[in-house]
């Protein structure tokens, strides 16, 4: 579904990704490891647009997205939820999920019928539908994040670091309800810096380490053996 | 701002000027008096926004008005014209004083904004009702009651200014002699502290600059310069009207600044050129369609164009060239040796040069920077928990933690950008946590940043010499008239630089801009930038991001010679675990605002809560910290796929 | 005490003049982070227009006043298209230097086009209310209620529809708004077109009561800052309800206190007395500039 073969990026001067190469398939969640300043945020920022790709090629589904504006990216049926989940603060719940279906104009009638489906989804987001979003707790934020997202009925959808100022258990739901998302043939790709939870979930994972990736596999050989993990964060 | 050409064309371009007036006639004579007129005023946006990275909106009003009017005040007072043109720019200084303390509490937009109001505030109450108040009080009664004031011309009593020729080189001498004072300043130590501001002010604060103070000087001296020129208008015109000093004036003066280039003085001529001779230019052939008031299309268009592809305007063009073709070099310094002792050292006495590291224990050797209960909330986050951390002299300690931890939170509390909501910072023995960055700076704090802060506009040596000199009080007057004692501290500064500069092995490329240099290259800049003034206390903010493994070892080996030569304790924070690794002694592991584990560098990596905190809980920690042998390389890239 | 109170009436057309203009200072810097100082003059243009076809040609207002907003909208999409969009790459302080351009070029066309001395325009309604010894001129009715319309329908447009909330999008949160679809070089075209026509609605309500000179509504769009700067450059309600403030004290000083400038200077004097208070409210009001972190 989405293919990254050897891209570099950078900011200003500065090399942030090196030759780094991922892939993902419909129905898979992959995670992506890495120390502060690995690169785990500009991969995905590469891949929705939001910086230039110097290097390689991103394709998803077959399309080239190297050069494509994150408006375009969006179109494609691509949705990253950044880091800080982007909501809009001042707005209420039910416009921040209205915004969701800005890409493709929904009309009213299914409009509606999505932003039903996603409260089905997220039950605490129902009784908030007129509520401030800046005014919510972080986990009611983050959901309503991911089911902004949802609205527009991505195809991949990219998380950076959803577990951020989460309470364990919530971390737990969010992770779950993820989960369920492939069964609809949707990929995921998840950065996260607290590795356990995402590996009890997803497929395969990278660990990125200075702008490379430094380790690929499956998420039970990850598990069994973190040393590389380690290495990336405390240093070999 | 960029160093102003070379003296050469400045002095040819004044005599040519000069011996044009010889063989000109009256209209053209007040034709190019008044060029030098917007020139002044172009300077004097110049100086603001070039120097200063601020904008005056309304200088017709804030700045030229001002000097008309005190100059009238002055002659209807008694003073004769001669003298009182020139003072209407220094009788001025107070009010721009005052002015410019309230209006650089504001930044950007908001100032331009204010400077538009207050302008306009002058601009149409004021003046009017001040013009018609001096004018009562005037000796002419003809003139009382209508809104015109008259102004008469300088007269020396032996050579009179009144002829158009006459004040023509009456406004030349006076202009030429602005433009000296001013070069000199932006040659030396005020030039380089107000490019730093304007670049980078947290940096520049940072250093020890005092912000406010510069910003306010600034202001002042370029309300000043366009005093000056006001006064110098309405001598020219022999007359003051409500609408001399209109909204529309000071629009035309801005874009014409634009397009001459508002950032150097080489473009306040260019500019203030344009704004007296294109009316007359577009009289003739093709371009008469603009003529009159349709000028103005061409101030806008020509504006949006130069903030578009010329945003240093026409000069910049000029700038590009030099800049290109020349590598300048300072004049080596003559003797190195005793360039140590010439610069005043922040600790009093001169530092021993220490060869052999401290060998005592940690906990035995006097305590240079202590943190106690510091708590940081911002709103409802807290970002800092009670963190308490000591580090001792001459040692090399390095805080790590998961992202989002509050390490750089803590470290601008250390460095005073931050003050904690509960808490003390001690440096040697002091309770600093009152003091401001620049005042710790010059207590012996020295500090770098995740982005690199070295000034990218300024040369290597510049940089290292604003480094040695921010905050060091030193007298303008001496510099703009280029006193021997400006120039005996001008080449102690350049000594110390080039101390500095070898040090960190930059000596190749003193006199290149920073801005050309690779990072690896910037990082150790602003590391001998954080090194000139002999801090007791380096903090390191990811020295080495970005850096490949080869910067990053050099960067380290710096720090390391850098601790064992001076009296020297360094703290930093750090993602690469190699550095840490390699250059630590002592390691501070932060999560969720406070310290969760210290020791050495190998202690904390087997630690288990440190693990935890890391990876998240259970399986995975056991296998980490059960892993005792040294950690394996990073396996080959492997890929495995779902079947 | 009457007298105070008609002084306050006398104010409150001026008021929602300043109040339209203020929205639209505050519709495009939510936007696009530009402070537009050619509002006043986008304003003066479509007045002339509207003046040409009214005054000069005789036309129904009801005819003219329709073209001459799409005149704006066009006017400000032109200048969004011709200085906006090649800076868009530069900082919010240059692009607001630049709009000085667009205010340099505008008032070349005015003087062109109309000559630039001072005409008058008929008023869209004659006649007026009397209430005892109390005066309301019916334009001023009809300022005030057209202006609260205009705001209203407005402010329903931003929260409902998606081009609306597009715009709101790219103000709370830019990067975000792009990740979900929003196009910021169209939103920025948008958020103009909208800004003129709000400026031009000002201008050719409050124009009966002022001569038709270029200047002019330069001078009360600076006041129109002081109006915006209340609701800290984000809240729409605020910047109307500013306008309205500030119109009404304007007209009570001039009232009470003769000087000449006085009126004029008042407008100046709140804005930056605004700014001054405003400051103490760290983080209320930020204009980002160059030393924006």
């Amino acid at each position: 579904m989405l293919a990254v073969r050897d891209i570099d990026v950078f900011y200003g001067r500065v090399q942030a990704l090196r030759s780094v190469s991922l892939e993902i398939a419909s129905g898979e969640m992959v995670a992506l490891f890495g120390a502060n300043g690995a690169g785990k945020t500009t991969s995905l920022r590469a891949i929705s647009g939001m910086l230039p790709i110097i290097a390689g090629e991103v394709t998803f589904e077959g399309k080239r997205l190297n050069g494509m504006s994150p408006e375009a990216v969006s179109g494609l049926g691509i949705a990253h939820i950044p880091e800080g989940r982007g909501i809009f603060p001042h707005m209420t719940v039910w416009q921040n999920l209205k915004m969701g279906g800005y890409g493709k104009r929904l009309k009213t009638g299914p409009l509606s019928e999505q932003i039903d489906r996603v409260v089905t989804l997220f039950p605490r987001l129902k009784e908030r539908l007129g509520q401030q979003a800046g005014t919510m707790s972080g986990g009611e934020q983050q959901m309503l994040a991911i089911g902004r997202a949802l609205v527009g009925s991505p195809r991949l959808l990219l998380l950076d670091e959803p577990s951020h100022g989460l309470a364990p258990k919530i971390v737990q739901e969010v992770f779950a309800l993820l989960a369920n998302l492939r069964t609809e043939g949707m990929g995921l790709l998840v950065v996260e810096q607290y590795a356990a939870v995402a590996l009890a979930v997803a497929e395969r994972g990278y660990v990125l380490d200075r702008g490379v990736v430094a380790f690929a596999g499956d998420a039970a050989s990850i598990a069994s053996d973190p040393s590389a993990l380690v290495g990336a964060y405390l240093g070999a | 701002m960029r160093r102003s050409g070379t003296p050469l064309y400045g002095a040819g371009l004044a005599v040519a000027v000069a011996v044009a007036g010889l063989v000109l006639g009256a209209f053209w004579l007040t034709i190019f008096s008044l060029a030098i007129c917007y020139v002044l005023a172009a300077l004097s946006m110049v100086v603001l926004t070039g120097w200063s990275g601020q904008l005056n909106l309304h200088v017709a009003a804030l700045g030229l008005g001002w000097g008309a009017y005190s100059m009238y005040a002055l002659t209807v007072f008694g003073v004769p014209v001669a003298i009182a043109l020139p003072a209407a720019g220094i009788v001025t200084i107070p009010f721009a004083i005052l002015i410019g303390s309230v209006a650089v509490r504001f930044r950007g937009l908001e100032l331009a904004v204010a400077t538009l109001a207050i302008g306009l505030i002058f601009e149409r109450l004021a003046f009017r009702n001040i013009g018609k108040v001096l004018a009562s009080r005037s000796e002419n009664i003809t003139t009382f009651g209508s809104s015109f004031v008259p102004v008469g011309r300088p007269d020396a009593g032996v050579v009179s200014f009144e002829t158009d020729r006459g004040f023509f080189y009456f406004s030349l001498l006076l202009a030429v002699v602005v433009f000296v004072l001013v070069r000199n300043l932006a040659r030396g130590r005020t030039g380089r502290t107000l490019r730093a501001l304007r670049e980078r002010e947290v940096m520049a604060e940072s250093l020890g600059i005092p912000v406010l103070r510069w910003r306010v000087g600034a202001f002042a001296m370029s309300i000043m310069i366009a005093s000056t020129a006001g006064a110098l208008l309405a001598a020219l015109k022999t007359g003051i009207t409500p609408d001399s000093f209109n909204i529309d004036l000071s629009f035309r003066l801005l874009a014409a600044t634009v397009i001459g280039g508002i950032v150097s003085p080489s473009g306040a001529v260019i500019g203030g050129a344009v704004a007296a001779l294109l009316p007359e230019v577009v009289q003739f052939g093709p371009l008469k369609m603009f003529s009159g008031e349709r000028l103005f299309v061409l101030f806008g268009v020509g504006m949006i164009l130069a903030l578009w592809r010329l945003p240093e305007g026409l000069a910049g063009i000029g700038e590009r060239l030099r800049v290109r073709r020349a590598r300048r070099t300072l004049p080596a310094p003559a003797t190195l040796p005793d360039a140590a002792a010439a610069m005043p050292s922040p600790n009093g006495s001169a530092s021993v040069r220490r060869v052999y590291p401290n060998t005592l224990a940690r906990h035995i050797r006097p305590t240079l920077l202590r943190a106690h209960g510091v708590r940081v909330r911002f709103g409802g986050v807290v970002a800092l928990d009670g963190v308490d951390l000591s580090v001792p002299e001459d040692e090399i300690a390095a805080l790590i933690g998961p992202n989002g931890a509050g390490k750089s939170t803590l470290f601008n509390c250390i460095s005073g950008l931050i003050e904690p909501n509960e808490g003390c910072i001690y440096y040697r023995g002091r309770d600093v946590t009152g003091l401001s960055a620049h005042e710790r700076a010059i207590e012996g704090i020295g500090r770098t940043f995740q982005t690199v802060e070295a000034f990218r506009e300024m040369t290597v040596i510049e940089n290292l010499m604003v480094a040695g000199h921010a905050g060091v009080p030193a007298s303008g007057i001496a510099e703009a008239l280029t006193l021997p004692s400006s120039r005996r501290a001008e080449r102690a500064l350049a000594e110390r630089a080039h101390e500095v500069c070898e040090t960190i092995g930059l000596s190749d490329v003193a006199s290149r801009l920073a801005g050309e240099l690779s990072l690896g290259r910037l990082r150790e800049l602003e590391l001998g930038m954080a090194l000139v003034r002999r801090p007791r206390l380096l903090l390191l903010d990811e020295p080495s991001a970005g850096l490949d493994p080869r910067e990053t070892a050099a960067l380290g080996e710096i720090v390391r010679r850098a601790r064992d030569a001076d009296d020297l304790s360094v703290l930093l924070v750090e993602h690469d675990m190699t550095l840490v690794q390699s250059l630590a002694e002592h390691v501070f592991v932060l999560d969720f605002g406070e310290i969760i584990a210290q020791g050495s560098p190998e202690r904390v990596r087997r630690d288990p809560v440190v693990l935890e905190r890391y990876l998240g809980s259970g399986d995975l920690v056991l296998a980490a910290a059960a892993g005792d042998e040294p950690a394996r390389k990073p396996k080959a890239v492997s890929r495995a796929r779902r079947s | 005490m009457l007298l105070l109170l008609q002084y306050a009436v006398n104010g409150l057309a001026a008021g929602f003049v300043i109040g339209l203009l203020a929205l639209s200072l505050v519709m495009i810097y939510r936007s696009t982070r530009v402070l537009s100082f050619a509002q006043g003059v986008i304003a003066s243009l479509a007045t002339y227009v509207y003046y040409q076809m009214q005054t000069v040609w005789e036309w129904p207002a009801v005819a003219a006043l329709p073209i001459a907003l799409i005149a704006a909208a066009i006017v400000g999409a032109l200048a969004d298209l011709l200085a906006m969009r090649p800076l868009r790459k530069a900082d919010a302080l240059t692009r607001t230097v630049a709009t000085l351009g667009i205010v340099l070029v505008l008032q070349v066309v005015m003087r062109v086009g109309w000559g630039g001395q001072e005409s008058f325009v008929r008023p869209l309604v004659s006649g007026g209310i009397r209430a005892g010894d109390f005066n309301v001129g019916a334009q001023e009715l009809l300022t005030a209620f057209v202006a609260i319309a205009a705001a209203g329908l407005f402010g329903l447009w931003t929260r409902t529809s998606y081009r609306g909330l597009g715009l709101q999008a790219i103000a709370e949160d830019a990067s975000a708004a792009r990740l979900l679809g929003v196009d910021p070089t169209r939103a920025s075209m948008l958020a103009w077109s909208i800004g003129a026509v709000l400026a031009a609605l000002a201008g050719i309500l409050v124009t009966p009561t002022l001569v038709l000179n270029p200047l002019q509504m330069t001078l009360i769009m600076v006041t129109a800052f002081g109006a915006a700067l209340l609701g800290g450059f984000t809240s729409l309600p605020m910047a109307l309800g500013g306008g309205v403030l500030i119109g009404v004290v304007q007209s009570v000083t001039t009232g009470y206190v003769n000087v000449s400038g006085v009126s004029e200077a008042f407008g100046f004097v709140a804005v930056f007395a605004v700014l001054v208070v405003m400051r103490g409210k760290r983080g209320a009001v930020v204009l980002p500039g160059r030393s924006a972190a």
